[in-house]
C-alpha cells in the first residue's frame, strides 16, 4: 500500500492511493463493484485506486497515483507548468487518453514529472478534459527511480460516481 | 467465465504424463481446439492452486488464472494445433505469460492479437561469451559492475547515450540491426546469432504513431526497469559438451554477459495504440472473444496489417536497444581490462525473442502451412537442420536462451525436433511469477535481499533498491523447475546452466 499525500487540506490524509495486485470486479454484472482481493499470480500490474470529491478530483488523484509509483513525489519541486488535453468517446476512454497523455508528458524529450495536476476543464458531454500539470524535469540523482509504468490499459476499469457511488472513485489497471 | 466448483472443473483437465496436462474442449466456451500446459510436480501444485484460488465463492469475474486463460486463447478464430502453457506459465494481460498460439495464415478468419505479444515487444535475451575465466574476473568483479552500472543507462527516467535524431530512429526502425552494423555499434557476425538476423523486414515506421516515435527516441539504448537486468555470469555446469562448444563455451568457470530487455516506451506505445484500435475493429467484424483483453483482429485487415507492420518495427528498436547494450557492455569491459572486446572475445552467441509474433511454417496435421505464431513469455526454439537457425548451430539446434531471476541461474537450452512437432518450435523463458509483486514487497525486505545476494558472492548495482524485492527470487518460480520440465518432456534440451555473479537492474 502507498500513502499518498495529494492535495492539500483535510482531505490529504485520506486520499490514500491503494494498490492492490489485483481487482476482482465485476463489470458485468451492472457494473457494480462487488470485491477485491490480491492475487496469487497477477503478473506486472498495478491497480490505481483513487477518489475525491467530484469526478474531477478522483482523475486528478489517479493521475498522482502513477506518478508517485515512479519515483518519491517529495521530492519534485514545483518550477513549470505543463498543460495537457485529452479527449475521448466516454468517460472510460477520457480516463484512459488523460493518464495516457500524462504519461507521455513523463516518456517523451524531457521527461516531466508533476508534483500537482490539475484539471481546469473537464467537460463529461463531450468527453474532453484540459489540464494542468507543475513540476519539473526528472533529474538522475535528484528524484528517486521508482517503477517505470509501460502502459494504460482498459481492462477492469471502474468510474464510480455519485448518486451511484458513495463517492466518486476510479480504478484503473497499469501495466508495470 | 464459466462457474464452476473446482471438482467440476477438473474434470476438464486430463493429465498426459508426468509432465503434461490437457485442458479438454468446454473447460471454457466455444473452444476450437484443446489446450496443453506443460509442468512437473511442484509446477502442478502452483498452477492448480491458482485454478482452485479462482472457483471459491465470491471470486466471480476480473481475475483469470493461467489455465483459464490458455483456454480462451483455444477460443479465439482462426487457431491451429493447441493452445500451448509452458512451464513459467502466469496470468497476464489477455494471453497468460508462457502462452504460445498458431493462427492460419490462409484462414481469413484468423487473428493477430497485441495481448499474445505483450506490452513489451521483442523483449528478449542476449548472451555474449568471453575468453575469460571467474578467476581472471573475481579480483576487479566491483569495479567492472560498477563499470557495467555507468555505461548502460537502467531505470525510470534514463536517457540513451547513443546519439539519436528523428531521422537516425526512423532508420532504425526501418533496418533493425543493420542500422546498428552501418553506425559501427556491432560486428556483422553478431546478426548471425540473432533471431530474423536483428531486422524484420515488414517493419513500417510509418505506420507507427509519433506519440511512440517520440517515447521511443530518448530511451533507446536503455536497459529499463523491472525484471530487465544485465548480468556478468560464469558458466556453472555444461549438460552437452558439443553443442556448448559450438557456442564457444569450453568449460566452467568461463565469463559471459547476459542483457535482458525490450523494446521500452516505443514497444509499449505501439501495443497501446493497436489495443485501441483493435477494440474499435472487433465490433465492426463482429469478433466475439471470452474476454475483452483478447482484442483482436484479423490478420489481413488493415488493423491486423498495420499492427504486424509496427510491430515488426518495434521488434528492430528492441534489437537496436540490444546493440547498443551490447556495445556499452563490451566497452566496459574493454576498459576494464584494458583489451579490445575482439581480443576478449565477446561474440555474440544468440540473441533470442520471447515476445512476438511471427510467420513461420509449421506442419499441422501431415500438412505444411503457414502460421502467424504469438509467442508471449515464449522463446523460439527451432531443432537441427531447420533453414531458419544459423549456420554455426544447424546441427545443434537453435539456442534458446532462458534469463533467470535476479540472483538465480539462468539456461541455455537447444532446440529439439520434438518441440517443433508438439508446441511449434516454441519453449519456456524464464522462470515466471509465483507471488504476486505485491505480496512479494510485504514478505521480504529489500536489505534481506541484497544482504542475501552478496553472501552468495554476487555483486548488485540497482537504480531502485527499495523495489529489489519485487524481483527477488522468492518472488518467482523455480528457473530450474521450469527448465527441467522443457528438458523432460523433450521441449528443449539441457546444455549449459550459468551462475550471475555481478546483476545491474533499473
Amino acid at each position: 500500500m502507498t500513502r499518498h499525500s495529494g492535495l492539500s487540506g483535510k482531505q490529504t490524509e485520506e486520499q490514500l492511493i491503494s494498490v492492490f495486485t489485483w481487482v476482482i470486479s465485476c463489470e458485468s454484472y451492472d457494473g457494480r463493484f462487488i470485491s477485491r482481493r490480491p492475487s496469487d499470480s497477477a503478473n506486472q500490474i498495478r491497480i490505481l485506486h483513487a477518489w475525491g470529491e467530484s469526478l474531477q478530483e478522483a482523475f486528478e488523484q489517479c493521475a498522482m497515483a502513477m506518478f508517485g509509483y515512479m519515483t518519491d513525489l517529495d521530492r519534485v519541486e514545483m518550477t513549470e507548468v505543463h498543460h495537457v488535453e485529452a479527449e475521448g468517446d466516454d468517460l472510460h476512454s477520457l480516463l484512459f487518453h488523460f493518464l495516457d497523455e500524462l504519461l507521455f508528458m513523463f516518456s517523451a524529450e524531457r521527461f516531466i514529472i508533476p508534483k500537482k495536476v490539475k484539471i481546469t476543464e473537464m467537460d463529461q458531454e463531450n468527453f474532453k478534459i484540459k489540464a494542468t500539470a507543475i513540476g519539473e524535469e526528472f533529474t538522475l540523482g535528484k528524484h528517486p527511480q521508482g517503477t517505470e509504468v509501460k502502459a494504460i490499459t482498459y481492462s477492469a476499469m471502474q468510474i464510480l460516481d455519485r448518486p451511484d457511488a458513495e463517492r466518486p472513485e476510479v480504478f484503473v489497471i497499469i501495466d508495470i | 467465465m464459466v462457474v464452476r466448483q473446482y471438482q467440476e472443473e477438473l474434470k476438464y483437465l486430463e493429465k498426459i504424463n508426468d509432465y503434461c496436462w490437457r485442458i479438454k474442449k468446454g473447460f471454457q466456451p466455444n473452444m476450437n481446439v484443446e489446450g496443453i500446459f506443460y509442468v512437473n510436480n511442484t509446477l502442478e501444485r502452483l498452477m492448480l492452486e491458482e485454478l482452485r484460488n479462482s472457483c471459491r465463492p465470491g471470486m466471480v469475474g476480473g481475475f483469470l488464472p493461467g489455465v483459464k486463460q490458455i483456454a480462451n486463447v483455444a477460443a479465439l478464430p482462426g487457431i491451429v494445433g493447441r493452445s500451448v502453457g509452458l512451464p513459467d506459465v502466469h496470468s497476464g494481460y489477455g494471453f497468460a505469460i508462457g502462452n504460445m498460439a498458431a493462427f492460419d495464415m490462409n484462414d481469413p478468419k484468423s487473428i493477430v492479437s497485441p495481448g499474445g505479444v505483450g506490452f513489451d515487444i521483442n523483449c528478449g535475451v542476449r548472451l555474449l561469451r568471453t575468453n575469460l575465466f571467474e578467476k581472471d574476473v573475481q579480483p576487479i568483479k566491483e569495479q567492472l559492475a560498477q563499470s557495467m552500472f555507468d555505461h548502460i543507462p537502467v531505470g525510470v527516467g534514463s536517457k540513451g547515450i547513443i546519439p539519436m535524431n528523428a531521422r537516425d530512429l526512423e532508420e532504425a526502425l526501418e533496418m533493425g540491426m543493420d542500422w546498428s552494423l552501418r553506425e559501427g555499434y556491432i560486428w556483422a557476425e553478431d546478426k548471425e546469432h540473432c533471431e530474423e538476423y536483428g531486422r524484420m523486414l515488414n517493419a513500417d515506421p510509418s505506420k507507427v504513431s509519433m506519440r511512440a516515435k517520440k517515447r521511443g527516441l530518448p530511451q533507446l539504448g536503455t536497459l529499463g526497469a523491472g525484471n530487465h537486468y544485465a548480468e556478468i555470469q560464469v558458466v556453472e555446469e555444461i549438460y552437452d559438451k558439443w553443442a556448448a562448444s559450438k557456442m564457444g563455451i569450453e568449460d566452467k568457470g568461463q565469463v559471459c554477459v547476459m542483457i535482458h530487455s525490450g523494446s521500452r516506451g516505443f514497444g509499449h506505445q505501439v501495443a497501446t495504440d493497436a489495443l485501441v484500435q483493435m477494440e474499435k475493429a472487433m465490433k465492426r467484424d463482429n469478433i466475439e472473444t471470452n474476454d475483452r483483453q483478447l482484442a483482436c483482429a484479423h490478420i489481413h485487415s488493415t488493423e491486423g496489417q498495420d499492427y504486424l507492420k509496427s510491430m515488426a518495427a518495434a521488434a528492430n528498436f528492441a534489437w537496436v536497444n540490444r546493440s547498443s547494450m551490447t556495445f556499452l557492455s563490451r566497452q566496459a569491459f574493454a576498459k576494464q581490462f584494458h583489451m579490445s572486446p575482439d581480443d576478449l572475445d565477446m561474440h555474440v552467441i544468440y540473441d533470442v525473442s520471447h515476445n512476438i509474433a511471427k510467420v513461420e511454417e509449421h506442419i499441422v496435421d501431415g500438412k505444411q502451412k503457414t502460421l502467424l505464431v504469438h509467442r508471449k513469455g515464449s522463446t523460439r526454439a527451432f531443432p537441427p537442420h531447420h533453414p531458419l537457425i544459423p549456420v554455426d548451430y544447424q546441427l545443434t539446434g537453435q539456442p534458446v536462451l532462458i534469463g533467470g531471476t535476479m540472483g538465480t541461474c539462468s539456461y541455455v537450452l537447444t532446440g529439439t525436433e520434438e518441440g517443433m512437432k508438439e508446441t511449434f518450435g516454441s519453449t519456456c523463458h524464464g522462470a515466471g511469477r509465483a507471488l504476486s509483486r505485491a505480496k512479494a514487497r510485504r514478505n521480504l525486505d529489500y536489505k534481506d535481499v541484497l544482504a542475501k545476494l552478496e553472501q552468495s558472492g554476487i555483486s548488485i548495482r540497482v537504480a531502485s533498491p527499495n523495489l529489489v524485492m519485487e524481483e527477488a527470487p522468492e518472488s518467482y518460480k523455480n528457473v530450474t523447475d521450469v527448465v527441467n520440465t522443457c528438458h523432460a518432456a523433450g521441449i528443449s534440451r539441457k546444455c549449459i546452466k550459468l551462475r550471475p555473479i555481478a546483476v545491474i537492474k533499473g
